[in-house]
């Protein structure tokens, strides 16, 4: 095989994917040569996960794709010295000529372990099967399925090729597939946001390896992911893609730190959460030029040039309302110390625990710990972040606050009243005083319900026309058209639809708003908005803010406290600064270590 | 002012409203199954106003007639025409079916919410309950009431409603409790409303869809069951025509005049057919769990 790095191996050219006369892809064309890792990027809707599938001819049925995508194999499925090199036309290939190549020249890694391993198959056999596919005559396989989990740094591969996926972690899972993917060595290896749905600490560490097996087995990477920060990890040259289009490509390092497409400098910024330089608040698709193009202009002259940006407050970051929190962090012996404790909070915690599972009639049963004795407090007025992977008991927390769900021990006191064990007709003040915002703008508004009657909800016994005068009060509030009332969730985007879930939960106009992973689910510009949109409704609505995420960044940015959790318990505590550029727990440093940097010395 | 910054922000940039990817499936088996039925309701509201001949009326000479201008069918064995029969017995299956259907849901569906809203303990020993009434049949029920309260139309639609009540309160309870684990059940909940709004406002629009399919099938069911019932003699009574009778008055005859049983036995399974196809294909279309969304 030639190593020449001038060779080229995947040539996309003129690439169209409609669906009906829709054209999702719009005639893009780029090449990728031999031993390249590209990063493909784009947020939703870019079109980046269909030239992926084109390339792979997995197109849902219903998509068609034209123009040309052409993969020079250096031979077929048979490796030997004699081996010509080969010209295949992906698109127009049939399905014989596909299924040689895929698997083994050319293979794939899923976004989802979860589904995209067989759950009624065992992982060794799994993996056999893809090396049987194209070497028939291999014997015993079992050392190479254990050399390959070994590659992929799986603890004990004899025992691993016997367990179940079910049986294994998500990140475990996805180790399994890219050792799958390189079972046969392909020539290119498609990843589609590989490391997505992973928390940051497991992704970071899937990133390494997935770099450390396409280098040792020469080939090359096509990487298709929204975020920025990963592909910086793992690709030397990028591709942009927005709406169909490449907006801009080239070496990693310029795209990143100069780059030329109005676009791509406003996701940059999106993505590192960047702030103006005036008003304090995160850029966006039309602010980030404006910033970058005044950053020298006096800050009174580019308030009336940032149109879409509101006199916002003064300073440029919300200052706490009391003196700084302590910083603390959970002793190695002893009890747990009272996080962030101050005088008449709005929320005060108490040796909070919730198990769930029972010991069962006949012993059998299992009892997890999912919160393990939490205490803190939250003051009034104060934004207040809870940060941890999944798992650690930040949701169960959550459920605890709101009353969702009942703790097994401990207290919750709101505004000094505690909350566990009574009964709901108690609590009509509580639900007016606190209100939830949740993470998946899709599962958290009824597709069978109007938005006037999503947003006006928590209004009880309210006449029609207050109800009415209410909504467009907060339509407007949250940016959206008046004439949104009467439409239905599905013909809105995901950040329209978090713009009526955040307003649903303002109707009430709470003292105390606990936002679950709100922004978790969105494109990066669309975030910087929604995240700009809750900053300016916390100010104006003098909130109390419970954010709860797995996102060290966006915490950083939108709390002055921050604590963070793992395996059901607080480990750290302290203003969020603090926490971010010394952290004190160990667990708390790995953290923010693993976070995905787009540019070194970005927050 | 705060109008104006928000209205430009959210009109910046987000991609146009993501449109419905639901795959529109089942619409072969819809059409053929609503043109069934479709048949079936025509025949029972001709029958409202007019048939070829009084189907009540016997006439001794005219026996096993074959079909001809004036009996377009034949007649059966007492000579009555069974065109008219035919027609006029299509209200009986219909009234039975839209019965059952009905008794069914007012019982099946309210069980099968209280049962998945209500704590799991509750909850659990509402199901075991449903589960004894689901392993007793629908038939032996009927025939139990037909004996103890005389045969009627009235006692099938209770004895196959009370017979279809536990498979919905299956099918619903299971719908309620997806429903339930969704965000917006949970903000609901949050929002400091009660279970009563909980289920008419968010959970009975959303298992709508199943619910619709459950009744087509039902509707199914029904009509032969009723069949069955006619022809054992413990549906409805005589003179009012019934497809089930019909085939057990033409049983006597079937070697000489096949005719009589054919016509009621094709007029049966049309129903029959055109109902589950009908909800074969609805369920193609509204069952989330074969819904294609990317």
């Amino acid at each position: 095989m030639s190593t020449d790095p001038a060779e080229r191996l995947l040539s996309v050219e003129n690439l169209t994917v409609s669906a009906g006369s829709d054209q999702l892809v719009q005639g893009i064309s780029f090449d990728l040569f031999r031993g390249e890792r590209v990063g493909l990027i784009g947020e939703s809707g870019s079109g980046k996960s269909l030239t992926c599938l084109s390339v792979i001819g997995l197109l849902d049925e219903g998509l068609h794709a034209e123009g040309s995508i052409t993969f020079h194999t250096s031979g077929a499925a048979e490796p030997g010295p004699e081996t010509e090199p080969q010209h295949v036309d992906l698109l127009n290939a049939d399905e014989n000529q596909l299924s040689a190549i895929r698997g083994n020249r050319l293979s794939m890694v899923f976004q989802e372990p979860m589904t995209a391993l067989n759950p009624l198959m065992k992982v060794g056999d799994q993996l056999a099967e893809v090396i049987r596919l194209h070497h028939p005559k291999t014997k015993d396989l079992r050392p190479r399925v254990a050399e390959l989990l070994a590659s992929v740094q799986i603890p004990d591969p004899q025992r691993t090729a016997t367990v179940y996926p079910h049986q294994m972690s998500g990140g475990q899972r996805q180790r399994v597939m890219l050792a799958m993917a390189m079972a046969n060595g392909p020539e290119l290896l498609l990843a589609d946001e590989p490391t997505t749905a992973l928390d940051v600490t497991v992704q970071k560490r899937v990133l390494n390896l997935m770099a450390q097996q396409v280098e040792s087995v020469g080939s090359s990477l096509l990487f298709i992911t929204h975020d920025l920060g990963v592909v910086s990890e793992v690709c030397d040259r990028v591709i942009i893609m927005r709406h169909g289009r490449i907006v801009e490509s080239g070496p990693i390092d310029r795209v990143f730190t100069a780059p030329e497409h109005p676009y791509t400098r406003s996701l940059l910024a999106a993505s590192d959460l960047e702030t103006h330089p005036a008003t304090g608040r995160l850029l966006t698709l039309e602010t980030a030029d404006d910033a970058h193009a005044a950053s020298d202009t006096p800050p009174d002259t580019l308030e009336s040039r940032a149109e879409s940006v509101s006199p916002a407050p003064a300073s440029p970051a919300h200052e706490p309302p009391q003196a700084a929190a302590e910083h603390l962090t959970l002793p190695a012996e002893g009890g747990t110390p009272v996080f962030n404790a101050v005088h008449s909070p709005a929320l005060r915690v108490r040796d909070l625990t919730r198990t769930y599972g029972k010991p069962g009639l006949f012993g059998r049963g299992m009892v997890v710990p999912a919160l393990r004795g939490v205490s803190f407090d939250v003051a009034v007025g104060q934004r207040f972040g809870i940060v941890g992977e999944s798992g650690c008991g930040k949701s169960t927390l959550l459920r605890l606050l709101t009353k969702l769900d009942e703790p097994t021990s401990g207290q919750v006191e709101v505004n000094g009243e505690p909350i566990p064990g009574r009964p709901e007709r108690q609590l009509r003040w509580l639900r007016e005083a606190m209100q939830i915002v949740f993470q998946d703008p899709m599962g958290s508004l009824d597709p069978r319900m109007s938005v006037t009657d999503i947003i006006a909800e928590p209004l009880h016994g309210a006449s029609r026309s207050q109800r009415g005068a209410r909504v467009n009060e907060l339509l407007d509030q949250v940016g959206l058209p008046r004439s949104s009332a009467e439409k239905y969730p599905h013909e809105f985007s995901g950040g329209q639809r978090q713009r009526i879930a955040i307003a649903r939960a303002l109707v009430t106009r709470p003292k105390i708003l606990v936002a679950d992973e709100a922004v978790s689910a969105l494109d990066v510009s669309v975030r910087a908005q929604v995240l700009n949109l809750l900053d300016d409704l916390v100010e104006e609505y003098n909130l109390t803010l419970v954010f709860v995420s797995h996102d060290l960044n966006v915490v950083h940015h939108s709390c002055d406290v921050v604590a963070v959790m793992s395996a059901g318990r607080i480990v750290e505590c302290g203003p969020a600064e603090t926490v971010m550029r010394t952290p004190a727990h160990p667990y708390t440093a790995e953290l923010v270590a693993a976070i995905p940097r787009v540019r070194e010395g970005a927050p | 002012m705060t109008t104006d910054r928000a209205q430009t922000t959210a009109a910046q940039s987000e991609p146009p409203a993501a449109r419905s990817s639901r795959r529109r499936g089942g619409t072969p088996l819809i059409i053929t199954g609503s043109a069934l039925v479709a048949v079936v309701l025509l025949m029972a509201a001709v029958s409202l106003v007019w048939t070829p001949q009084d189907p009540t009326a016997t006439d001794a000479v005219n026996r096993l007639a074959s079909p001809s201008a004036e009996h377009w069918l034949g007649t059966d064995g007492l000579g009555r025409d069974i065109a008219s029969m035919l027609l006029a017995g299509s209200r009986v299956p219909l009234m039975v079916g839209l019965g059952t259907v009905t008794v069914g849901f007012l019982i099946g569906v309210p069980i099968g919410i209280t049962a998945a809203m209500t704590d799991r303990g509750a909850g659990m020993w509402i199901m075991r309950g449903n589960d004894i009434l689901q392993a007793f049949p629908a038939l032996l029920l009927a025939i139990v009431l037909a004996a103890v309260f005389s045969p009627s139309t009235l006692t099938a639609i209770i004895a196959l409603g009370l017979g279809l009540a536990p498979g919905v309160a299956r099918v619903a309870r299971s719908g309620t409790l997806q429903v339930l684990s969704r965000e917006y059940s949970l903000a609901a909940r949050a929002a400091g409303r009660g279970p009563l709004y909980l289920a008419v406002r968010h959970v009975l629009p959303n298992i709508r869809g199943i619910l619709i399919v459950q009744a087509s099938v039902g509707f199914a069911i029904a009509i032969l069951a009723e069949a069955a019932l006619s022809y054992l003699g413990l549906g409805t009574p005589p003179p009012a025509a019934s497809w089930g009778r019909m085939l057990q008055d033409g049983q006597s005859v079937l070697q000489i005049a096949p005719l009589t049983v054919l016509w009621p036995g094709a007029a049966v399974a049309t129903a029959v057919l055109g109902f589950n196809l009908l909800g074969d294909g609805l369920r193609d279309r509204f069952d989330p769990r074969m819904e294609v969304s990317r």
